[in-house]
């Protein structure tokens, strides 16, 4: 066995022998991500505290390498992977829940918690955590917080960054810092707001002050099937239009209620075009006004089919469906690519049908299953990487489609983040100018490429062959992908 | 240092003569007491852009203002130059209502934005009904990040999708999107957001709408104990009631008090939404009130009812201060100033805010050193609202720097390297 390296060793000297993975075996595990890119780092270390957090940042700087942080690796654009090498810090180890002031509605967690495991600790309370990523069952809170993560319920209740209040943070510098606090107002710029959502490139984590909501008291969700995808899409826009803000409007396109349908009865009826899953949460004069007000407009709207439930066993139906579809999605094709483009409301009608001419076009099948209230797409293509050429088409094909989100005024992320996956297209909806405004940000903060390198802006240097990589690890999405 | 005369003639020749004039008197374009050499009001973001180039290359002090209201919160300026009033670019540029989005130039008044929304039965949740002559503005709000219904709603960090901002170079640059749901590139809407003028200008705003509650209805409660009624709005939320704001205010700030009974502490709670749930909230609220030993007001008294342009009246009182503790802790820190000092408040306890305002003069600095450490002893921070400009030339309004102050000073430097935009106004004097 060969010595450690001069690195190995000062990390092992800081953190302890067992929480330092260096060996080749160790490190694969940390190589990838849920989506597209792999980057091997050097070593792998899970601190325990703040202070080994801290402490690993000063060694890795002093040995010149850059640091990535990684929480359960289910990222959808890259942004756990170290793909210019050095070490990653991983906050498995640090996943306590240190504190639930129930009367104030907060709780201090560590980065390294499960998002499921907050809404099922303070439930006793009647609080939960309103961020809801499809994920929430595997992702953590620390990964929540670098990419802004998004859900079904950011529709009324927003993102990570509305109920997030405060953070420790390590800075490139390797000290220690609190931005924000539990209580409200705390004076100067809102830095919390602009750690959130920066995927790792300004600071790294190491505890979230996070906002708790109230159980609403009664929930209401309804599940409308129609015959054609144009008329869900338009009663989307109906829905808001007549002031109506559902907690959720998510809708399920016909290739993925097949693939549903084929290994989960779900009833979805073989003929139906599309269907739309709509939430109405508040008081139960609330929704109950509400989901009247929806059925009426989805009826009028074309739907052949609305059905109702309001008790959580007849909820939890409602959802399975939506909840499978990626599941399902993957025995359909060995492959498949996620996307994850947002356009205004009411361009959804035509962005759906650009997306299905373009899919047709490239001959990919494609499955809609997303967002839509938020006009959040998620097409899903499947295809096959074995057969040659297929990866690079379906790339192509990604970009089109992502062109026609910014083409309607849209943005190339909703709740996945740019990650490496799509730094390229930055510059189709910034200009230069927008673009080094934000470099000062990153200048302020000491980050040239401390942290998570090759992240978000087209700039930043090395990952030269991030692009080939990229097309030969696409095929890695699995069938336990979440979207 | 350009000269008056010559400064004046560089400034008209970038809006055109009638847009940029000296002021007309000592309050016109003031600051604190202190007059700029000139104010300016560009028509367009270019005009902006041409503005700060000028005055980044003269190192001229400018400050942004909006409808002047709140132009005073903040520390006295290092210097100051020019009044860079946005009140011309006051235009919708893009509503969509079917998107729930719309786009607005920073100095439109918020009555007049939402008398347009109103039409589509949407509304920017600043506040719930905006007095049209209040010459309140999105961009002097945004500045702030202040809102009148954050209870409900959040602050305009909360709702604000996108930022068209001039940096104090002079670039036009966007941030955020059109959509509402946008993860592309750092949030610096966030960062402008609150950031008083003192990083770029505001210059358009995107917001997420949302639907124009139904109806609105305040019921006013009185307690003989602050702290019941405190709880009892906290309680109202615990229930998820159509809480959209609650504040709780001391017997001499009511109308009774000034008669000759004392009167007790007044919840005004006002819940907003569709007529059912609205009218059940009250209900329960009323009804959570009874258990807590707290008894309707008649309608007489509920003519104390807030106004957002309420905060304006602080101004004319030798002293405010608005501090911000968690929100169980707000009768803790109302109790331990009741003990050491007078004068009305207003709590908005959801928020964990209470503003104390001292009527009568009297030795300020004391004053402001008590509220500090009442909200220090309980995690609280306190920021002096009004006062005298003598009394805020001896003084950081914002108290002591929090932790992360030389990150912000670190931005404020990459922002504004040459200081020009409201220098020294901000915590730390940034």
């Amino acid at each position: 066995m060969t010595a450690p390296s001069p690195l190995i060793r000062d990390l092992q000297t800081a953190i302890g022998r067992r929480w330092v993975l260096h060996a080749p075996e160790d490190l694969l595990v940390y190589e990838y991500d849920a989506t597209i890119e792999r980057g091997l780092p050097e070593a792998v270390v899970l601190p325990d505290t703040p202070q080994q957090v801290a402490a690993a940042v000063r060694i890795a700087r002093r040995h010149g390498i850059p640091v990535t942080a990684r929480g359960a690796g289910t990222g959808l654009s890259g942004g756990a992977i170290a793909c210019e090498g050095g070490v990653v810090i991983a906050t498995a180890r640090m996943n306590r829940i240190l504190e639930i002031d129930a009367d104030n509605c907060l709780a201090v967690v560590e980065p390294g918690v499960v998002n499921l495991h907050i809404s099922e600790a303070v439930a006793p309370y009647g609080l939960y955590y309103a961020p809801d990523p499809s994920s929430q069952k595997a992702c953590t809170i620390g990964g929540n917080v670098a990419e802004n993560a998004g859900g079904p319920h950011t529709l009324r209740y927003g993102a990570t960054t509305n109920h997030v209040l405060g953070l420790e943070i390590v800075t490139p510098d390797g000290d220690i810092m609190w931005l924000g606090g539990k209580a409200a107002g705390t004076p100067g710029y809102d830095l919390t707001g602009v750690v959130v959502g920066s995927e790792g490139t300004l600071a790294i984590v190491t505890k979230v002050i996070i906002r708790l909501l109230h159980k609403p008291e009664s929930t209401i969700t309804l599940l409308a099937i129609f015959d054609e995808i144009n008329e869900a899409s338009e009663t989307v826009s109906a829905i808001i239009a007549a002031g109506v803000l559902p907690a959720a409007l998510e809708m399920i396109d016909k290739n993925t209620m097949d693939a549903v349908e084929e290994f989960a009865n779900c009833g979805y009826p073989p003929d139906a075009g599309a269907a739309l899953l709509i939430e109405v949460e508040g008081l139960r004069e609330e929704t109950e006004e509400q989901s009247n007000a929806v059925r009426a407009i989805c009826e009028k709207s074309g739907a052949r089919e609305v059905r109702v439930g309001a008790d959580p066993a007849e909820r939890e139906r409602l959802w399975a469906g939506r909840k499978a579809a990626l599941g399902a999605l993957g025995r359909k094709a060995p492959s498949y690519y996620i996307l994850d483009g947002v356009v205004p409301r009411t361009k959804l009608p035509a962005v759906l049908a650009g997306v299905y001419e373009a899919c047709a076009r490239y001959g990919f099948p494609v499955a809609n299953v997303f967002h839509a209230g938020d006009g959040n797409l998620h097409p899903n293509i499947l295809f096959d990487e074995r057969v040659p050429g297929a990866t690079d088409q379906v790339l192509a094909l990604g970009e089109e489609i992502m062109r026609l989100c910014v083409d309607a005024g849209g943005s190339i992320t909703g709740e996945h983040g740019i990650g490496y996956e799509k730094r390229d297209y930055m510059s189709w909806i910034f200009s230069e100018d927008d673009m080094e405004v934000m470099g000062r940000l990153k200048l302020a903060f000491g980050a040239a490429e401390v942290f998570n390198p090759g992240k978000i802006f087209p700039t930043s240097k090395g990952c030269g062959e991030v692009t080939s990589r990229m097309r030969a690890a696409i095929a890695k999405i699995g069938p336990d992908a979440y979207v | 240092m350009v000269k008056q005369a010559s400064l004046l003639r560089e400034l008209q020749s970038i809006v055109g003569k009638e847009h940029a004039h000296k002021p007309k008197n000592d309050r016109d374009g003031a600051v604190d007491g202190m007059s700029p050499q000139a104010i300016v009001e560009p028509h367009t973001c270019e005009e902006v852009a041409e503005l700060l180039r000028f005055a980044n290359s003269e190192r001229l002090a400018v400050i942004p203002r909006g409808g002047g209201r709140q132009t005073d919160l903040g520390n006295i300026p290092a210097s100051y130059d020019i009044a860079l009033s946005l009140a011309r670019l006051d235009r919708i540029v893009e509503h969509e209502p079917a998107d729930l989005t719309v786009t607005c130039q920073a100095g439109i008044g918020v009555g007049a934005l939402d008398s347009h929304l109103a039409r589509s039965g949407q509304m920017v949740p600043l506040t719930l009904d905006p007095n049209p002559a209040d010459p309140l503005t999105v961009g002097g709000l945004l500045a702030l990040n202040m809102g009148y219904i954050r209870v409900s709603h959040g602050g305009p960090r909360d709702f604000t999708i996108g930022l068209k901002v001039i940096t104090a170079d002079g670039r036009t640059s966007r941030a955020g999107g059109k959509v509402v749901k946008n993860v592309a590139g750092y949030d610096l809407c966030k960062l402008y957001i609150g950031s008083r003028g003192t990083l770029a200008v505001i210059a358009e705003a995107t917001f997420k709408l949302f639907p124009r509650p139904q109806i609105k209805e305040t019921i006013s409660l009185e307690f003989a104990d602050c702290a019941n009624a405190c709880r009892v709005a906290t309680e109202t939320k615990a229930r998820a009631l159509s809480i959209v704001d609650a504040h709780v205010i001391p017997p001499q700030h009511t109308t009774r008090g000034s008669a000759n009974q004392p009167g007790g502490y007044i919840l005004h709670l006002t819940c907003a939404g569709e007529p059912g749930s609205v009218e059940r909230s009250c209900k329960e609220a009323s009804k959570l009130a009874a258990r807590a030993g707290g008894a309707p007001l008649d309608s007489d008294s509920q003519r104390e009812q807030r106004t957002s342009s309420e905060a304006s009246e602080h101004a004319e009182y030798p002293l405010s201060v608005r501090v911000r503790v968690l929100p169980s802790l707000v009768p803790g820190f109302i109790r331990a100033m009741e003990d050491q000092t007078e004068g009305p408040f207003d709590a908005v306890p959801l928020l964990g805010e209470v503003t104390w305002v001292w009527v009568k003069a009297g030795n300020q600095r004391d004053w402001i050193e008590l509220a500090r450490a009442a909200a220090s002893r309980l995690g609280g921070t306190a920021e002096v609202q009004f006062c005298s400009p003598e009394l805020k030339r001896q003084i950081d309004v914002f108290g002591p720097p929090p932790p992360s102050f030389p990150l912000m000073r670190a931005i404020k430097q990459q922002f504004d390297p040459n200081n020009i935009l409201s220098p020294g106004r901000f915590v730390g004097r940034l």
